[in-house]
């Protein structure tokens, strides 16, 4: 048992780890002999979520974030926060 | 293994450090594919149990099996540039000072930190305005005593440093040079100096070299302590020996 901890628990990740993770879902569908492409334009995420904060040695807070890890009801209960946001994907004109 | 407390500010700092990093990670994702991912209107709710020691707000994250726990929501909306003009103070100058840097009781800047007064020109900006700060603030705040401790801070912070003392002969009359930085700094201030108790003219003064005129009767003595006193928070003392080559 350490409660002055400084590195987040091992089965976290930081926060924008995991969000940037979700960028991974914003797939592009193509069907090249009908010259057609589909993509997702907008990914909206509503999800509960385990939190574990820390401070590190330097006295800042850093977040650790990790989707509800068991499919099955334990014993003692995790405690779910809720995170929201949206990711807007942009076709770059210019290509670049 | 138990939750540490954190305060809202810095939780806030964390999230805003999080949302840059995510920015950067898209960026350079973006390198590679023609799109641009742009994170929006994030909401965080979370599960804590806030407390309050009469000084600050605290927050502790509930833990597995814990019931009861309060939710506080935060949402990062986005805004232009101009409201963050407008909603927020101007970063602090080179020249400002952080009250928390000055050697004031816990209580004062207690009250000073309910009042919204952060630094030196937070302080400043509520005396142009005419503020009366010792009525406003529950606790009496002494002004004066605070307008003392904010200079003596300043003056900490810039010491006078003597790097030569030389003797020169002007109009047959000895003029002691004192030479360094951060002298004479104080402009409501003019130095005074004190040879063996009595008043010696300053000639001339700046941040960099002081001019003192001695009584030529005050050498003849072989030892002379001559102090010197540049402002209400520095002074020093030099001691003179008279010898002959």
């Amino acid at each position: 048992m350490n409660d002055n901890r400084t590195d987040i628990d091992e089965a976290f990740v930081s926060l924008h780890e995991k969000i940037a993770a979700f960028c991974e879902e914003m797939i592009v569908i193509q069907d090249m002999p009908h010259a057609i492409q589909m993509r997702v334009e907008r990914l909206e995420i509503d999800t509960p979520i385990e939190i574990d904060i820390i401070e590190d040695e330097y006295g800042t807070l850093q977040i650790g974030a990790v989707p509800p890890l068991y499919k099955v009801a334990t014993s003692i209960e995790p405690i779910y926060h809720q995170i929201k946001f949206r990711i807007d994907v942009k076709q770059n004109h210019h290509g670049k | 293994m138990e939750n540490k407390a954190w305060n809202l500010e810095s939780f806030v700092d964390a999230l805003v450090v999080e949302l840059d990093k995510t920015k950067e990670t898209l960026a350079v994702k973006a390198v590679n594919k023609p799109l641009t991912y742009t994170v929006k209107d994030m909401a965080l709710d979370l599960q804590i149990f806030p407390s309050y020691d009469g000084d600050q707000v605290k927050f502790v994250t509930a833990q597995a099996g814990q019931s009861g726990a309060s939710k506080i929501t935060i949402q990062l909306a986005s805004i232009t540039d101009n409201q963050v003009r407008a909603t927020t103070k101007k970063p602090q100058s080179k020249d400002d000072l952080d009250l928390e840097k000055v050697e004031i009781d816990p209580e004062t800047k207690k009250s000073l930190r309910k009042l919204g007064v952060k630094s030196v020109d937070d302080l400043k900006q509520i005396e142009e305005k005419n503020i009366d700060i010792e009525k406003v603030s529950e606790k009496k705040i002494d002004f004066k005593n605070l307008a003392n401790l904010i200079e003596k801070s300043r003056r900490d912070a810039k010491p006078p440093l003597v790097k030569k003392v030389s003797m020169s002969m002007q109009n047959n009359q000895p003029i002691l040079v004192v030479e360094g930085s951060n002298l004479a700094v104080n402009k409501n201030f003019n130095p005074v100096a004190v040879i063996n108790g009595t008043l010696a003219e300053v000639k001339s003064f700046n941040s960099h070299k002081l001019e003192i005129e001695i009584d030529k009767s005050q050498l003849e003595k072989g030892k002379s302590d001559l102090v010197i006193t540049l402002d209400p928070y520095s002074l020093f003392k030099i001691n003179l020996n008279k010898s002959r080559i």
